[in-house]
């Protein structure tokens, strides 16, 4: 097979990297820009008509720091029960030689295969009727489901990882002086950081995305998340694209700021798991 | 009484019995080494002794005390692994240090004991590495210290050369039994190396199908086996089978040459066997009435000695020489030494007399 020249290759890389990289451009031009200009046929491409309007107003007069608050308080409730749930159930799946595991793990990547917008009817019930959907503990009940989302994929990525350290690691520990329980929490949970790494990111970014959930459950007025605060400019007199945008952008700022934080152990954690 | 007895061990995995009515005793400061072809149980009685398996019967006793139903934790042993098994995260002497700070050993304590254990093992100078950094053979040093510091009652190790090049093998196969010397416990060493086996043992046990075929010293092993189980997996190069039938205390071999062998002097006419013969108790000789005729198939250089292999009208054998005799070809004779022969029963393998 004959090599493809670099100057092919740098230039599909330019190309795939120009496709991804539009959309954040546009969204951080819009933001600031009054909306008229990010409205106006022809579109300014350039950047020009620089314009504070559309913060200024997110910021007198919508709730945004308590949608702020709202989306770290489900995003940090989902990511900690996720991932320890993840870990346990992962660390099971990959140790058991039971059978019983074994079909639990399949019954769960298979749960993966459902979608959200199917899960949202049962989820509306269960909560409804365990009193979850009164108020500002909506938050508990998207943290809910956000988890029954996130779950199965995230203990598949443990699992996967768990199954590389070899259990002679664990069991050196219980001769050492270990309970079950400590020799993971001691040898292998440190040897698992990286897939750790990479599910928190994971869970992170479900968790602090999602629409569906908090739009469904939560009360909305200050009781509502960044993502799903977002599309409430878009009304039926008024398509604020400014205001949408600017919301985006400072809800975009700490996924952008976690990928920059945890970048290595997330690849890291995608990539290992089998030696 | 002080020292390991093992009873009746039973386990199976599922339907599949692995241990089947495992018993033995090692007093203490023995070497005791399992030995026995892949898929015989010793890796499972191993663990079992460490108390990573579970048996379904028998008994465990270590200094008097029943371990059998004890966490490992509980058990005062250490073991070495064939992976190694090294804590991946944690730098050489945290590794070493584990075991102890688990067991709220003193600081000064423990900082004492790695001094040791180092001088012993020479691996003073990768205390602050991780062990990604470590060659294979540094990996299992820090392995050997980890479960030295901790100065157990029972030593297991679980074919820990087996990942190694042969010349470490041997360099930490020495160093194994001069730590096992000087620390005075008892040792269990599970390999598939007969040869690791015969060098280190003091107790060797030789398993098939879970089952112990024999128990003894090393050479007695080597000289009297029980059977031709034991009889062609201990020894190296190994020993050949001859089928033959009794004639008047003479074995009549494939190709009708008759030996006379003392130990057949009272076994009925007719009756079928096989002659075990090690490559050291025979000879070659010219093409001489009463040696068994061959053709010479193969010579190995080993060094001091020479391995030929001799295709002869009784079945193949193999001939130990001096490798300062003149090489053999073409059609030669050899000789067994009666003495030596060892005679098993056919079909059942069971050794006679």
């Amino acid at each position: 097979m004959r090599p493809i020249p670099t100057a092919l290759r740098t230039l599909a890389l330019v190309a795939f990297a120009t496709v991804a990289i539009i959309p954040v451009y546009w969204m951080a031009l819009s933001a600031f820009r009054p909306n008229a200009v990010v409205m106006q046929w022809p579109p300014a491409v350039l950047p020009g008509s620089f314009s504070l309007e559309a913060m200024r107003s997110l910021f007198a007069e919508t709730p945004i720091l308590s949608w702020l608050a709202t989306s770290l308080a489900v995003t940090v409730g989902s990511t900690l029960l996720t991932v320890t749930i993840a870990t346990l159930a992962g660390y099971a799946l990959s140790r058991s030689r039971s059978r019983l595991t074994g079909l639990a793990g399949y019954a769960i990547l298979i749960a993966k295969m459902l979608p959200g917008t199917l899960l949202i009817v049962p989820l509306y019930v269960m909560f409804f009727q365990a009193g979850l959907l009164d108020g500002r503990q909506a938050v508990i009940a998207v943290i809910l489901a956000n988890c029954s989302f996130a779950t199965p994929f995230a203990t598949w990525m443990m699992k996967a990882f768990f199954d590389g350290i070899p259990k002679e690691i664990e069991e050196a520990a219980l001769i050492d002086g270990c309970s079950p329980f400590t020799a993971m929490l001691k040898t292998v949970l440190p040897a698992a950081a990286p897939a750790l790494a990479a599910v928190t990111i994971y869970v992170f970014i479900v968790a602090w995305n999602d629409f569906l959930f908090a739009r469904t459950f939560l009360p909305g007025g200050e009781t509502m998340t960044i993502a799903a605060a977002s599309t409430q400019f878009l009304g039926e007199v008024e398509m604020a694209w400014n205001k949408v945008m600017a919301v985006a952008l400072i809800a975009a700022a700490p996924v952008f700021a976690m990928f920059l934080i945890l970048e290595r152990q997330f690849v890291a954690g995608l990539t290992g798991g089998t030696h | 009484m002080s020292g390991l007895e093992i009873e009746g061990l039973r386990k199976a995995f599922g339907s599949t019995p692995v241990l089947r009515d495992v018993s033995f005793e090692a007093a203490a400061g023995s070497f005791v080494v399992i030995v026995g072809p892949s898929g015989c149980g010793k890796t499972t009685l191993l663990r079992s002794l460490a108390g990573l398996e579970t048996v379904d019967r028998g008994a465990i006793r270590l200094d008097g005390r029943d371990i059998s139903d004890l966490t490992p934790a509980a058990r005062n042993i250490a073991m070495v692994f064939q992976n190694y098994a090294l804590y991946p995260t944690k730098s050489v002497r945290e590794n070493i240090a584990f075991g102890l700070r688990q067991r709220r050993t003193p600081r000064a304590e423990i900082a004492r004991r790695i001094a040791d254990a180092c001088e012993a093992l020479q691996i003073g100078h990768l205390l602050d590495r991780r062990p990604s950094q470590l060659s294979g053979g540094q990996r299992q040093r820090v392995a050997i210290g980890r479960a030295m510091v901790r100065d157990p009652a029972l030593f297991l190790f679980d074919e820990p050369l087996s990942n190694l090049d042969a010349g470490l093998r041997n360099d930490l196969r020495i160093e194994i039994k001069r730590i096992h010397n000087k620390m005075g416990t008892i040792s269990v060493f599970v390999t598939h190396d007969q040869l690791e086996a015969m060098s280190l043992a003091d107790i060797l046990v030789v398993m098939r199908d879970g089952r112990i075929e024999q128990i003894g010293a090393p050479y007695d092993v080597f000289r009297k086996p029980v059977n031709k189980f034991v009889a062609g997996f201990i020894g190296t190069p190994a020993m050949h089978f001859l089928a033959a039938h009794v004639e008047d205390g003479h074995a009549v071999l494939g190709g009708g040459s008759r030996v006379e062998i003392p130990s057949l002097a009272a076994v009925p006419n007719s009756t079928l066997v096989e002659i075990g013969v090690r490559p050291d108790d025979v000879s070659l000789v010219g093409q001489e009435s009463g040696a068994i005729a061959g053709l010479v198939d193969v010579t190995q250089e080993l060094g001091t000695n020479r391995l030929v292999r001799v295709n002869t009208v009784a079945g193949e054998l193999s001939v130990l020489q001096s490798a300062h005799e003149p090489r053999p070809a073409g059609p030669v004779g050899v000789r067994l030494s009666p003495q030596r022969a060892l005679v098993f029963l056919r079909p059942s393998g069971e050794i006679l007399g």
